[in-house]
This record gives C-alpha cells, sequence and structure tokens, in this order.
C-alpha cells in the first residue's frame, strides 16, 4: 500500500513540476504574414526582415491560435 | 493519506490557475496601434551563425512558407535556451542577476558549443536591458531621457555583460548601444569601449546594408518615412560610437 502511494505521489509531483516549469509561448501568423510570438518576457514580431520585440503598448494580446509549449 | 489529499488539491489548483490564463490569451484579440515614436529594435544576427530562415522577406511559394517555419521552430528553441540560462535566476531582480553573471556565462559558454544561440542570448540581454531601463527603450525620447539614468556598480556590470551579449550577436541597433557606451565610458577601459563600439559599427552596417535600408543613402527614402526615421537614429548612433 505504502508502496502504490509513494509511485502515486512521485508521477503526482512530476506533473506538477513540469507544469510549473513549462513556459508557454503563442506563435501567430497576421493574415500580413507577419509572425507574432507571445512569451513570458514579452511578445516580438517577424514580417521577414528579422524578429523585433514589442513594447507594452503594442503587444495586446495572443489571440490564441496556436500554443506551444516546451 | 492526508498529505496525498493536499497534493491533489494542490495539483486541481494550480490546473484551473492555468486553464484561466490560457482563456484570458484567447480572450483578447490583437491590437498593434501605430506610434510614431515607435523605435524599431531588431535582434540582430552575428557573422558566424549559420541560420538562414530569420529574414524570409524576400522568398516567394513554398520556400517562404519553410523559411517561415524553420523561424518558428528556431524562435521556440531559443526561448527554451533563454529560460535554460536563467534557471534558478530571478530575472528581475538586479542583485540577483548581477550575482549569477558568472553562472549565466558558464552556461552560455557551453550551448554555444552545440547550439545557435544568437536569438536566445539576445533575449536574455535585452530582458537585463529592459529591467535597467524601466521598461522603456522604445522611442527615441525613451533613449534620450534614459541618459540621465544614474547606475551603480552592480547595475553597470549587469549593463556591460548585456552589451557584450548584443554586440557579439550581432544586434544592429547603434544607437542603443551608443546609450550604453555612454553610461559604461568611464566604467569600462578604453580598449575594451573600443572594440564594442567598432562592433557595434559594423553590425549596425551589416544589417542596414541592403538597397531599402542603405544607411549612406538616406536620400532614396522621404524624411516621414518610418525607415528614414530609424536610419537617422541608428546614424547617430554611429556618429556617437565613433569618437571612442
Amino acid at each position: 500500500m505504502k508502496k502504490r502511494i509513494s509511485v502515486i505521489v512521485v508521477i503526482l509531483v512530476a506533473g506538477l513540476s513540469s507544469s510549473l516549469y513549462s513556459d508557454p509561448v503563442c506563435i501567430w501568423e497576421s493574415p500580413e504574414g507577419c509572425i507574432y510570438r507571445f512569451h513570458q518576457g514579452g511578445a516580438d514580431v517577424n514580417c521577414g526582415e528579422g524578429p523585433i520585440p514589442l513594447d507594452s503598448g503594442q503587444m495586446g494580446s495572443c489571440p490564441g491560435v496556436e500554443v506551444h509549449h516546451y | 493519506m492526508k498529505w496525498l489529499t493536499v497534493v491533489l488539491l494542490l495539483t486541481v489548483t494550480i490546473s484551473c490557475v492555468e486553464s484561466e490564463s490560457v482563456s484570458e490569451k484567447e480572450r483578447g484579440p490583437l491590437q498593434i496601434s501605430q506610434n510614431s515614436d515607435f523605435l524599431e529594435l531588431p535582434y540582430g544576427q552575428p557573422e558566424s551563425s549559420n541560420f538562414k530562415s530569420l529574414k524570409w522577406g524576400e522568398l516567394t511559394g513554398s520556400e517562404k512558407e519553410k523559411a517561415k517555419n524553420e523561424y518558428i521552430d528556431f524562435s521556440i528553441q531559443s526561448e527554451a535556451m533563454a529560460s535554460k540560462i536563467l534557471e534558478n535566476i530571478e530575472p528581475t531582480n538586479i542583485n540577483n542577476l548581477y550575482e549569477a553573471i558568472p553562472v549565466m556565462q558558464k552556461r552560455i559558454e557551453e550551448m554555444r558549443l552545440t547550439q545557435d544561440t544568437f536569438l536566445a542570448e539576445q533575449y536574455v540581454a535585452f530582458n537585463i536591458q529592459r529591467l535597467l531601463f524601466n521598461n522603456q527603450l522604445f522611442t527615441v525620447e525613451d533613449i534620450d531621457q534614459n541618459k540621465n539614468l544614474y547606475f551603480d556598480t552592480t547595475e553597470l556590470a549587469l549593463l556591460e555583460f548585456s552589451l557584450e551579449l548584443m554586440v557579439e550577436n550581432g544586434n544592429p541597433n547603434a544607437e542603443l548601444m551608443a546609450l550604453n557606451a555612454f553610461h559604461l565610458k568611464d566604467y569600462i577601459g578604453n580598449e575594451k569601449m573600443k572594440l564594442l563600439a567598432s562592433s557595434s559599427i559594423s553590425n549596425a552596417e551589416r544589417w542596414f546594408s541592403n538597397e531599402q535600408n542603405c544607411i549612406n543613402c538616406e536620400f532614396k527614402v522621404k524624411e516621414e518615412d518610418q525607415n528614414a526615421f530609424k536610419l537617422n537614429s541608428v546614424k547617430e548612433g554611429i556618429k556617437y560610437l565613433s569618437q571612442f
């Protein structure tokens, strides 16, 4: 019984840790073909000329079309 | 058995918080405002990097789609690398970041051996720059006002560390480098400053050297053009850096 509980706890703690440390990144392509990347530190946009960080006033929020976790 | 229940409850709570934050993201539409003062500060790429898909603007058809997808994958990998560089470091705590400079340097050196880290390193550098400049690095006015800031030695060490990361990784924003040089000129030695300034100028000239963004042919673009606005800032930066 003790062993079984330990196994369950290890699985639960592992699951909990991975959910705490997986940073979500949202990647979204606008109709103009620009790639927006939203992450914990902010956001940036690449319209084909290289990525440019956005300031908070321009950021908006992720439309949630595609969300990647790593 | 009691603590098992606690763990279970915690897991459920975390899941709820996570789904709530995802809903938050899905709610708002993307709004990009046009700010005439907005100063683009692009991430750059060093000559030593072999990654070919940072700029896909001139490609067409399937080649363009392939390059876009490669960029998406690369940016996600870079974000993961930046997270590893900052692992167990509080990214908004100046003292914690300062103490962790040797740790970050070691992690970056190890990663460089096997991976293309130029974007990840610039993510880290920009985080530090934003922190030191109170998150205001996006308009000409902001950069100008940032000249009046005072930095203690801890902050200057972080500024130097982040400047080196930007310069080594091809960051082309000469006006931002000039702001850094302005604050660091009395802190770091002349020889080192000369090297950093000269590399910054090369990075800017290489990045903006195509016909559309040519630094020496600003007469081709109208004064009110955003490119002219940016290029004038870069040129001012180069002018300042040239004195070292």
